[in-house]
């Protein structure tokens, strides 16, 4: 059922078999999964069905000492449903190799795998709504909408993400009704939690305040902090009343190893053919599913190379970019028409490396077959040269099938996106802040910080994906990013993706949480969302949070039963 | 029988003689006219279709590495990275050549042998090409 906690009574003490806090996707889908004659639940949400602005200022704080982030405020949403209501609904899982350690990338790897996640993943696609569990290229390449880019994939590969619709992704809109009708769970709004009190190693009730100055606590076999990547911490954090450090901070690592999916225009790519050819690269339909394609480097690649994983993403400029521009008014857009008209020797390297692709139309004398017929190249070249010429030659003939094949709409340009999965790093982290919010608890101050293995990460997968372009005869890339520099561009910034801050590490000098989600030292306070995870991952945040969630549902079976 | 002698058959025959007459007198001369082929340079650049373009990316690349800028170190360079190395591209025709050129700068960017000029990612024989075209304008 849904309750209004403001009609609570002032000091009345709740009871309960599972305490949930927070109402977004980690929250509504522990509390719907557990709740049972034999379970009850009750589930705390600071804001109400709808937004409103008094609530939502309680996420304000301060971004100082680190990168240029979002305001707080804005970054995340404070009603039933969470960020789920301004999710952008892609969905990708994480690879394997995400849960893994690399030598190369400090603070890496999980205590869990990829196959602890087995069967999750796939309830967690069903929660989230996807058409299909299936995420590899191939399945979504032949479904009859634009192909992937013809670059060889052991050098650059090809991945999908799909996107939910828009009016499936609040799990407020679907869970709410269920949640609503439940008789053993009870969703409480307009309940803010401000403090976890606890004795010995076992949390106790919450102490929960509403902004219409009510006052209540709820006790509980077991909590379940549900609050997201930024507000986990921070409860934690300000429950310090008999605990200076605060709840499970005996080690200094609560609200640490923040991370985000930082993402900049970094480069752009001047095409060889008339049309454009990236549009698997754009949100399109495969069958009755949207998907988005990206490309990134292949795991023996990365190796190699001792990289993080660096996402890229293409978005297609068509011609007139000046009308586009000034028509929408959007300066970011003017800003980056901009910077491309600097670019005095964009025309000159196009005609160049046209002229360069022209030449494999060259009758070779003595034959009556154009080039690039290989025959006509081992008679021409001899016998040593085809083994080097042969592959590239038919990658021409592939790249130039493709371009007369695409998508026909005129192309200017082609804007690379790169999105890291970045190094966790210690010192990028939330702590708490001096100012008081109007419930009395301490803001929280976020120092946002990268490493220098993700700018070396960056510049390197760039260099390796201009190659690949070049081999294809596709085009020409352009990137004023400097790996050397000090500053990240103007345009860096997150995707509202909030990680890392309650991270599972088995090792409580590194980590929050324990593999079972527990908090280490507090025997039955649990940890649920992005903050537990030990790295931001390949893959995208809701639906790993989903599939861990449910994860986590069934230990707390376990721990209850 | 009497041949007659029209205008059109003294012309020609006058000027035969005067050409033969032309040439007899080129005679001492001869062994110093040499029929030269043509230069290294000028056979890359010939093959580009925007000299201006390339030249312009050329400055740039040289710009960058001022140490390249001698014609007999870019073509050296270029045919390095060509298949069959300088003496294919030495005995290539026009088409052939365009073939060697074009296979170089795929092994450039298969190789990773990329310059930066001017935040472009370009194959270093690319550069070079452009280069020769910058020397030469």
């Amino acid at each position: 059922m849904l309750a209004d906690a403001r009609r609570v009574p002032a000091g009345a003490r709740l009871e309960t078999d599972v305490c949930v806090i927070g109402g977004g996707a980690a929250g509504i889908t522990i509390a719907r999964e557990l709740a049972s004659r034999h379970r009850r639940v009750i589930l705390l949400e600071s804001g109400g069905l709808e937004g409103d602005g008094a609530t939502q200022a309680l996420y304000d704080g301060e971004v100082d000492g680190g990168l240029p982030y979002f305001p707080l405020f804005t970054a995340r949403l404070r009603y039933f449903g969470g960020s789920t209501n301004h999710w952008g609904g892609r969905c990708r899982p994480f690879a394997a190799a995400d849960f893994e350690r690399h030598d190369w990338i400090p603070n890496s790897g999980w205590p869990i795998r990829l196959s602890d996640l087995d069967g999750y993943y796939e309830r967690a696609a069903g929660l989230v709504q996807l058409d299909s569990p299936e995420f590899g290229v191939d399945e979504w390449a032949d479904r009859g909408g634009p192909s992937p880019l013809p670059l060889r994939r052991s050098r650059i590969e090809s991945r999908v993400a799909q996107v939910v619709a828009k009016r499936r992704r609040s799990f407020a809109d679907a869970y709410g009704d269920e949640l609503e009708r439940s008789q053993d769970a009870t969703v409480y709004l307009h309940a803010n939690v401000v403090e976890i009190q606890s004795e010995g190693a076992r949390a106790t009730r919450v102490r929960v305040a509403t902004l219409a100055g009510g006052r209540f606590t709820v006790s509980a076999r077991v909590f379940v902090l549900a609050a997201g990547g930024i507000e986990n911490p921070r409860l934690l954090l300000a429950s310090n009343y008999d605990r200076p450090r605060g709840l499970g901070n005996h080690n200094d690592v609560v609200g640490r190893y923040f991370l985000e999916h930082p993402r900049f225009v970094a480069a752009s790519v001047a095409p060889l053919g008339r049309y454009g050819v990236a549009g698997f690269y754009e949100p399109h339909r495969s069958g009755k599913t949207r998907i988005a394609g990206y490309l990134a480097l292949p795991e023996a690649v990365r190796r190699a190379e001792e990289l993080v994983d660096i996402q890229v993403r293409i978005r297609t400029v068509s011609t007139r970019p000046f009308e586009d521009a000034f028509d929408s008014g959007d300066v970011g857009a003017l800003r980056a028409v901009s910077r491309r008209t600097s670019d005095d020797l964009r025309e000159d390297v196009q005609r160049v490396a046209a002229d360069l692709m022209t030449w494999q139309h060259h009758v070779v004398p003595g034959t009556i077959v154009p080039v690039p017929h290989p025959d006509v190249v081992v008679a021409a070249l001899g016998s040593s040269t085809v083994q080097e010429l042969v592959p590239d030659l038919l990658g021409d003939i592939a790249a130039v099938a493709y371009r007369e094949g695409a998508n026909r709409i005129p192309v200017e340009s082609y804007e690379l996106t790169t999105r890291i999965d970045p190094v966790p790093n210690p010192d990028s982290r939330v702590v708490l802040g001096r100012e008081r919010d109007a419930l009395g608890m301490p803001k929280l101050r976020l120092e946002w910080r990268l490493h220098e293995l993700d700018r070396h990460s960056v510049s390197r997968t760039l260099e390796l994906l201009a190659g690949e372009l070049g081999v294809a005869g596709l085009g020409r890339m352009r990137t004023t990013f400097d790996e050397h520099g000090s500053e990240w561009p103007d345009d860096l910034s997150g995707g509202f993706h909030h990680m890392g801050t309650t991270r599972m590490s088995d090792d409580p000098k590194r980590g929050v949480v324990d593999r079972d989600c527990r908090v280490h030292g507090v025997s039955n306070l649990f940890v649920a969302g992005s903050s537990v995870f030990s790295t931001a991952g390949s893959g995208t945040p809701t639906i790993t949070l989903t599939a861990l969630a449910l994860r986590l549902v069934d230990k707390l079976k376990q721990e209850l039963a | 029988m009497s041949v007659k002698l029209t205008r059109g058959a003294l012309l020609t025959a006058a000027a035969a003689a005067a050409g033969a007459a032309a040439v007899e007198s080129l005679q001492p001369w001869r062994a110093l006219v040499t029929v030269t082929p043509a230069r290294p340079a000028a056979r890359l650049t010939g093959l580009l279709g925007d000299r201006m373009s390339a030249a312009r990316i050329g400055r740039a690349y040289l710009s960058v590495t001022p140490a390249e800028a001698d014609a007999d170190v870019l073509i050296a360079r270029i045919a390095e990275a060509a298949p069959g190395g300088a003496a294919a591209v030495e005995s290539a025709s026009s088409d052939e050549l365009r073939a060697l050129l074009l296979a170089a700068a795929r092994r450039d960017y298969d190789a990773g042998r990329l310059v930066r000029v001017d935040g472009w990612l370009l194959a270093a024989s690319e550069c070079r090409l452009c280069a020769l075209a910058a020397l030469a304008a």
